[in-house]
C-alpha cells in the first residue's frame, strides 16, 4: 500500500486517516473529494487507469506540486521562459508510458536542472532559450518534478546541477541522483548528455554532485555531447560557454542561426542593481537581538533600499559585500613582509596591496583553489598529497584562512603574485528577515557572529565579523537581491503554514509572518523556534508573541537546549505536538525549513517521517515515502545552510 | 462594608473567579513561549507566595532587543515565628544557587526570599522548599502573611511559649485551599493535601487586603509591634505566660498624593489571656473580612477599617462576635526595635549570636563571602537559624562545645561583628527595591549602604559612630522596612530622590514625620550634617536621635 500527501488544502479537509489513501484514486471517492465536473473526472479518471503504483504516486506529487503554485514561476526563469515541463510530462507520462510523444520523432532536448538557489534554473533557462534560437525542441524540468525512470527513454540530456554543502546534491536533486546511483539505474547507451557542474570553490567538494552525475551517466552508457563543465560562484560566463559547446554538437547539427526580432537591440535600462553592480545602502539601524549574558551574538539589521528600486519576496536573501578586517589584513601583511603600500593590478587598475586584500580578495576563509595555486610556487609534498585526499583537506581548511597555508607553507611571492593565489571575495546571502509589503524602502537582515579560534588565533566570519564589528548605522555596505524562489510561501493565501527555524534559521519566517499580516492571509501559521537560552537568545520573540495574541502565529513552539541538563531541539518540540502536525499535514499545510543542514534540517527530517509513521501507523518506508512527497510536491521546502 | 459588586476593585473579581486560588495557574506554568505568567494569575500567585518580577535595569535594553522583559519571580518562604532548622537553611542556601540568583534575602519580616526564579524553574522551587518542611502558601495575598516572633532565646521558656502561639495562629490562618497543593505538588503523592475545601475563615474572595500578626516579648520591640494589623505583646509573670496585650490596626504603607492613606500605629484593644487569644485574632480578622474596603485597594487595610469604625466601635464589634469583654492594658516596657549582635547566652546555657546582614542580602562578593560563610557555620551548628525581624541571622541554642568552631568560622571569612561597624549601619534596613521590585521609584538596598557610609563620615566627626540611630530606606512608600519607623526614614520618590522623615522613637512607639520632600544625596547629606552637629552639641543625656529633633521642634 501506498500513501500520499493530500493533493491541495481544499481538496484535502475531508479526507479520511491516510490507510485509506489509494482510495483516493476511486471514482467514489474522488467525487467526494473534488469539486470537477464529472467529465473532469471522467478524464482523470482515464488518465489514471493504467497508471502503476509508483506512478501514481509520482503524479498525486506532482499534481500537488502543480496547485502549490510551482506552475506559475515565469520570473523563475530567464528571460520570463514558461516552463513547459509540466505539460509536457505530464503528457508523457499518461500517452504512452514510455516517454515519447505520441507520434513524435524529432529529437528532443531534455534539460534536467536540480537547484537549491535558482542559479541552475537561470542556466537551463538560457540553455532552452539559446536552443529554441537554433530551432530545437526542448524539454525543460526541474529534477525535483522528473521522474528518473523516464532515462532510458531520453536521447538528448542536458543536466545542470549544483552541489551543496559538502558535496551533497541539493533537495531537489537527491532522488535523481541516487537513483541513477542505485541498482535500478537503467543502461543509457542511446543517451548523449552533458553536465554543467555549479560549486564553489571554497569547499573541498567543489561541483561534487555534477562530477558523481557525469561518471554514472557515463558508466551507465551515455556519451558526452560536450565535457562537463565546472563553475565556480562566478558561473555565468564558464556556463555561456557550456551552453554553446553543447548546442554545437548536438545531433552533430549545428542548427541555423536565428536572428532575434526586431535586432534585439538591448536597451540600456535605468540602473538595476544586482550582484555585479551592488546597491550602497545605509545601515539604519543595528540591535544586538540576544540578551546580557548570552554566549550568542546575532545581530539584527535594518537596511535603507531608498532610491534602489530593489525589491524582494518573503524568501529571498539579500547579498552584502564584505570587507576584510583590518587586524586580519594586518596580520597577513606582517606574516608575508609587505607594508601593504605595494601597487598591485587588478583588471587593469592599480591599487594599493592594502586594499587590494582588504576588499578584493577572500583571506578570512582557505579555499581549494587557493592552496592549488599556492601548491604550483611551493610544490609541497604535503600539499600535493592533501589535494588528492578530501578528507586531508577538509581537515586542513576547516577553520583556516590564508595566513595559516602561507605560515605553513611560506613562499616569497611579489605582491602581483601573492595576490594572483588569492580567490575573488565573495559576497554572503542572508535571508532576508523583513517583508517588502511591511517595509518597502527596507531591508532587514539577521546575522550571527561566526567567532572561533584556530591555532590561537581568535577569528571571526568574514561578512559576519564585518557585518558585527566593522559596520554601524549610518554606514553604507554593497547589498544586493538574491532570490530564492524555491523558498516562496504557499500561492495560497489561505493555506496553513508550519514554519521551523531555529536561531537565524527564524529570519526568513519573520518576513513570511510580516507578509501574510499585511496581506491579510487567512492560513494559519505556526513557528518552531529553538536557540540555547529562552530568557537570552529567544530571537524576534516580543514580535512572535505579538503575532500570537493579534492570532497570526495560531500556534508558537519553542524549544532552548540548554535550558536543562538534557539537550532539546526543535525536533524534540516538533515529536512533542506529533498529532496536532499531521493534523495540520492533512489540512493542507505547507512546511518550511530553514538553518543548519547537517544536524537540524536532517533531524527535522527524520522527525517527520516518524511522526507521520506514528500517527498514520506507517511502515517507516511508507512514512519516508509520504514525506518525500511532500518534498516533491513543494509541500515541504527547506533553505540550509 | 456593603459593597456594590460593580464596584468592587479587579482583584476581588479576579479572586472570587479563582476557584479558590486556582486560577489558570496550571497553564501559566506550561505556557513556554513567554516567562510571565498569563492574566490574572500575576494576582493570583500571590496568595501561593510569590511575585512576578521584571529586571528593570534590563527593560529598556530588551525592548530594544525585541525579547519580551526578564521575567522572575520572586518566591518568599514562610519562616514562622523565623526559626529555620539547619538543614532548612542549607536546602534554601543550595536552592538559591541552583534555581534562583544565587542570593537569598531575609526580610522584615522573618522569611527568606529567593529570587530571580525563572517560570520553568518555579514548581521544582516550590516542591523543593515544601521537600524541606518549609512553604510559601499565604506568604503573599490577601491573608494572614508570616507570623512573627522575637527570635531570641534569652528568655527561653517565655520565648518557647509564645513561638509555639505563633506557630499555632500561622498554621490556623492559613488558607484551607487545595489550589497551591494541586498547583505546586500535585503530582507528588506524599503529600496529602487538605480534604475540606471552604474557607472558614476567609470564605471565597479572602480578606480585602494582606493582613500581618506580629508577637513581641518585652523589653525587646524587635518586630516592630505596632506597625503590624495584629501585634501581640507577651505579658508575663515570673517567667510564665499570662497572656497578650492585643493592638489594632497598624500598617506602614500610604500613597504619595493621596491624603486619605497614612502609616497608622496599632491601638490598643484589650488584654487576653493566652488561651483565648486565637478566638480574639481570629475575631478581628472576621471583622476585617466584613468591613474591610473591597472597592479600593489603597484604603482596604485594617488601619482605615478601624479608623472608619472607630476604636470603640471596632472593640465593641469585637466583644460582641466573642461574646466576652478584653481586659485592660497590662503595663510592660520596650528599651529598643533593633536586634543585640554578638554572643547572648540563654537560660538553658547554651548560646546564640546575632549577624549584621546587610539589607537582609546573604550573598558572596569578591571580598566578603558572607554566604559561604553563613553555610560553613550552619554546617555544624547543633542549635537552629533565626531570621530576625531587622532582616539580620542569629545561630541559636549552639552548645559550648560547637561555640569555638562556629566563631572560628565566623572570624576567617570576617563576618563576626566587629566593633568598627558603626551604630548607624548596625541600625539600618532597606527594601529590596530595584532593580526586582515593580513597585520601586528609586534604589534601596542596592544603594543604603554607600550612603551610609558617607554618613558615618559625619557621625564619626562628631564622635557619633557608636550611637544607635535607626535608619530605613524604602524604594517606595508602602513601606516594606517600615520606614516610618525610623529616627531617619529615607522613602523613594524618583530615582535619586527621597523623602526624608526625621523623629519616629528608638522603641517603635511613635512614627516619624515628613521633615524635607524629594530631595537628592546632596540634600540628604547637607540636612544630616546640621542636624548631628546640632545633636552632639545640645542632646541630653542618653537622649535618642528621634526625641531629640521631636523635642528640638525640628519636626
Amino acid at each position: 500500500m501506498s500513501v500520499s500527501p493530500p493533493l491541495s488544502p481544499d481538496s484535502y479537509r475531508e479526507r479520511g486517516a491516510g490507510g485509506e489513501a489509494l482510495n483516493l484514486y476511486k471514482m467514489d471517492n474522488l467525487k467526494k473529494l473534488f469539486p470537477i465536473t464529472p467529465e473532469q473526472q471522467e478524464l482523470a479518471q482515464k488518465v489514471i487507469t493504467n497508471f502503476q503504483e509508483n506512478e501514481l504516486l509520482w503524479f498525486s506529487g506532482y499534481l500537488a506540486g502543480y496547485v502549490s503554485g510551482s506552475r506559475k514561476e515565469p520570473q523563475n526563469h530567464v528571460n520570463g521562459t514558461k516552463p513547459e515541463v509540466q505539460e509536457t510530462l505530464a503528457a508523457k507520462v499518461h500517452l504512452n508510458g514510455n516517454g515519447h510523444l505520441n507520434g513524435e520523432e524529432k529529437k528532443q532536448l531534455t534539460i534536467l536542472y536540480g537547484t537549491h538557489t535558482g542559479n541552475s534554473r537561470k542556466v537551463a533557462g538560457l540553455l532552452q532559450q539559446k536552443a529554441s534560437e537554433k530551432g530545437i525542441k526542448t524539454v525543460l524540468a526541474d529534477m525535483n518534478d522528473y521522474n528518473p525512470k523516464n532515462l532510458k527513454n531520453e536521447s538528448h540530456l542536458a543536466v545542470i546541477v549544483s552541489t551543496h554543502g559538502d558535496g551533497e546534491p541539493p533537495l531537489a536533486a537527491e532522488e535523481f541522483h541516487n537513483f541513477i546511483h542505485s541498482n535500478r539505474a537503467p543502461k543509457l547507451e542511446n543517451l548523449s548528455y552533458s553536465v554543467l557542474a555549479l560549486g564553489d570553490k571554497s569547499y573541498a567538494q567543489f561541483c561534487k554532485t555534477g562530477q558523481d552525475i557525469d561518471q554514472k551517466l557515463s558508466s551507465l552508457g551515455g556519451k558526452r555531447l560536450t565535457d562537463r563543465h565546472d563553475c565556480d560562484v562566478e558561473f555565468l560566463p564558464v556556463a555561456e560557454t557550456w551552453v554553446d559547446a553543447l548546442l554545437r554538437n548536438f545531433n552533430g547539427v549545428a542548427a541555423p542561426e536565428v536572428k532575434p526580432l526586431n535586432g534585439a537591440e538591448v536597451k540600456p535600462a535605468a540602473v538595476t542593481y544586482s550582484k555585479a553592480n551592488p546597491f550602497e545602502a545605509e545601515i539604519l539601524e543595528k540591535i544586538k537581538l540576544n540578551g546580557k549574558g548570552s554566549a550568542k551574538e546575532t545581530y539584527h539589521f535594518e537596511i535603507s533600499l531608498q532610491g534602489s528600486g530593489l525589491t524582494y519576496k518573503p524568501g529571498d536573501a539579500l547579498g552584502v559585500v564584505p570587507v576584510n578586517s583590518d587586524p586580519l589584513v594586518d596580520s597577513l601583511l606582517s606574516l608575508t613582509g609587505f607594508s601593504g603600500d605595494e601597487t598591485v593590478n587588478i583588471n587593469s587598475e592599480n591599487i594599493s596591496l592594502r586594499n587590494s586584500l582588504k576588499e578584493h580578495f577572500e583571506i578570512g576563509i582557505l579555499s581549494r583553489d587557493t592552496i592549488e595555486k599556492h601548491n604550483q610556487y611551493v610544490k609541497s609534498e604535503d600539499l600535493t598529497a592533501m589535494l588528492a585526499d578530501v578528507t586531508q583537506l577538509t581537515r586542513f581548511t576547516y577553520g583556516a584562512d590564508v595566513y595559516d597555508l602561507l605560515k605553513a607553507y611560506p613562499y616569497p611571492y611579489s605582491p602581483q603574485e601573492f595576490i594572483g593565489i588569492l580567490r575573488k571575495l565573495q559576497p554572503r546571502l542572508y535571508s532576508i528577515s523583513s517583508a517588502f509589503e511591511a517595509y518597502p524602502e527596507e531591508v532587514h537582515v539577521t546575522a550571527t557572529a561566526l567567532r572561533y579560534t584556530y591555532c590561537d588565533r581568535s577569528k571571526d566570519g568574514t561578512c559576519s565579523g564585518f557585518l558585527a564589528d566593522s559596520s554601524k548605522v549610518g554606514d553604507k555596505i554593497k547589498v544586493f537581491i538574491e532570490a530564492n524562489e524555491s523558498f516562496r510561501l504557499p500561492e495560497d493565501a489561505a493555506a496553513p503554514v508550519i514554519m521551523i527555524g531555529p536561531g537565524t534559521g527564524v529570519a526568513p519566517f519573520r518576513a513570511f509572518a510580516q507578509h501574510r499580516a499585511e496581506t491579510g492571509s487567512q492560513g494559519k501559521n505556526w513557528l518552531f523556534f529553538g536557540d540555547q537560552h529562552f530568557t537570552t537568545d529567544f530571537l524576534y520573540q516580543s514580535e512572535w508573541l505579538d503575532y500570537k495574541k493579534k492570532g497570526l502565529l495560531s500556534k508558537l513552539s519553542v524549544a532552548f537546549s540548554r535550558d536543562q541538563r538534557k539537550k532539546y531541539y526543535v525536533q524534540h518540540k516538533l515529536k512533542e505536538q506529533s498529532a496536532e502536525v499531521v493534523k495540520w499535514i492533512d489540512e493542507g499545510a505547507f512546511i518550511y525549513v530553514c538553518g543548519e543542514m547537517k544536524h537540524m534540517a536532517k533531524d527535522v527530517l527524520n522527525t517527520f517521517v516518524e511522526i507521520v509513521a506514528e500517527q498514520k501507523q506507517l511502515s517507516p518506508e511508507q512514512a519516508r515515502e509520504f514525506v518525500q512527497h511532500l518534498r516533491k510536491s513543494r509541500r515541504y521546502r527547506e533553505d540550509v545552510y | 462594608m456593603n459593597t456594590d459588586k460593580s464596584k468592587l476593585s479587579e482583584v476581588e473579581h479576579i479572586k472570587e473567579k479563582s476557584n479558590y486560588l486556582r486560577g489558570t495557574l496550571k497553564e501559566s506554568l506550561l505556557e513556554d513561549t513567554t516567562g510571565a505568567l498569563l492574566g490574572d494569575d500575576t494576582a493570583l500567585i500571590k496568595f501561593h507566595g510569590t511575585y512576578q518580577q521584571t529586571d528593570r535595569d534590563l527593560d529598556a535594553e530588551r525592548k530594544k532587543q525585541k525579547l519580551e522583559p526578564l521575567y522572575s519571580f520572586m518566591i518568599r518562604v514562610r519562616v514562622p515565628g523565623g526559626v529555620a532548622s539547619p538543614s532548612q537553611y542549607l536546602n534554601i542556601d543550595r536552592l538559591s544557587d541552583q534555581l534562583a540568583n544565587g542570593t537569598i534575602k531575609v526580610t522584615t519580616r522573618q522569611a527568606f526570599q529567593l529570587h530571580g526564579v525563572l517560570k520553568r524553574n518555579l514548581k521544582t522551587t516550590m516542591k523543593k522548599i515544601n521537600n524541606y518542611l518549609m512553604d510559601s502558601i499565604a506568604a503573599c495575598g490577601d491573608v494572614n502573611r508570616n507570623v512573627m516572633c522575637n527570635p531570641n532565646p534569652y528568655e527561653s521558656p517565655l520565648h518557647q511559649q509564645v513561638y509555639e502561639m505563633a506557630k499555632l495562629m500561622s498554621k490556623h490562618f492559613l488558607p484551607r485551599t487545595n489550589g497551591y497543593y494541586e498547583v505546586w505538588l500535585n503530582d507528588d503523592l506524599q503529600y496529602s493535601s487538605p480534604k475540606e475545601e471552604e474557607e472558614p475563615i476567609y470564605g471565597k474572595t479572602y480578606l480585602p487586603r494582606k493582613f500581618k500578626i506580629a508577637f513581641a516579648i518585652p523589653p525587646y520591640n524587635d518586630t516592630d509591634i505596632f506597625s503590624n494589623d495584629l501585634g501581640l505583646v507577651a505579658i508575663e509573670e515570673e517567667g510564665k505566660l499570662l497572656g497578650f496585650n492585643v493592638y489594632a490596626g497598624g500598617g506602614m504603607g500610604m500613597t504619595f498624593g493621596m491624603a486619605e492613606t497614612y502609616p497608622r500605629l496599632a491601638s490598643f484593644i484589650g488584654f487576653t489571656t493566652a488561651e483565648k487569644a486565637l478566638s480574639v485574632a481570629e475575631e478581628i480578622i472576621k471583622i476585617q473580612r466584613d468591613n474591610g474596603n473591597r472597592e479600593n485597594r489603597k484604603l482596604s487595610r485594617l488601619k482605615y477599617t478601624v479608623d472608619r469604625m472607630g476604636v470603640d466601635s471596632f472593640k465593641a464589634e469585637l466583644h460582641k462576635r466573642l461574646g466576652w469583654e478584653l481586659q485592660p492594658e497590662k503595663p510592660y516596657t520596650f528599651k529598643q526595635m533593633g536586634d543585640r549582635y554578638g554572643w547572648v547566652q540563654g537560660a538553658n546555657g547554651r548560646w546564640s549570636i546575632t549577624l549584621f546582614i546587610e539589607g537582609g542580602r546573604i550573598r558572596d562578593t569578591e571580598n566578603f563571602k558572607l554566604k559561604t560563610a553563613l553555610k560553613e557555620a550552619v554546617q555544624i551548628l547543633d542549635g537552629d537559624v533565626r531570621l530576625t525581624p531587622n532582616q539580620n541571622i542569629m545561630l541559636a541554642n549552639i552548645s559550648n562545645d560547637a561555640k569555638p568552631f562556629v566563631e572560628g568560622i565566623l572570624k576567617k571569612y570576617n563576618v563576626y561583628h566587629s566593633a568598627s561597624t558603626s551604630g548607624l549601619r548596625l541600625n539600618s534596613l532597606a527594601c529590596a527595591a530595584l532593580p526586582l521590585c515593580p513597585l520601586a521609584f528609586a534604589e534601596a538596598e542596592r544603594y543604603l549602604p554607600s550612603l551610609v557610609t558617607k554618613i558615618e563620615v559625619i557621625l564619626n566627626d562628631r564622635g557619633l559612630q557608636n550611637e544607635e540611630i535607626s535608619i530605613r530606606m524604602t524604594g517606595c512608600p508602602n513601606g516594606c522596612a517600615r520606614p516610618y519607623l525610623g529616627e531617619i526614614g529615607l522613602v523613594g520618590r524618583a530615582p535619586g530622590k527621597y523623602n526624608l522623615y526625621l523623629g519616629a522613637s528608638f522603641t517603635g512607639n511613635r512614627l516619624n514625620r515628613l521633615y524635607k520632600e524629594m530631595i537628592d544625596e546632596t540634600a540628604i547629606l547637607s540636612e544630616l550634617q546640621k542636624l548631628f552637629s546640632l545633636y552632639a552639641n545640645e542632646r541630653a543625656e542618653g537622649e535618642k536621635f528621634g526625641d531629640f529633633v521631636v523635642r528640638k521642634g525640628i519636626v
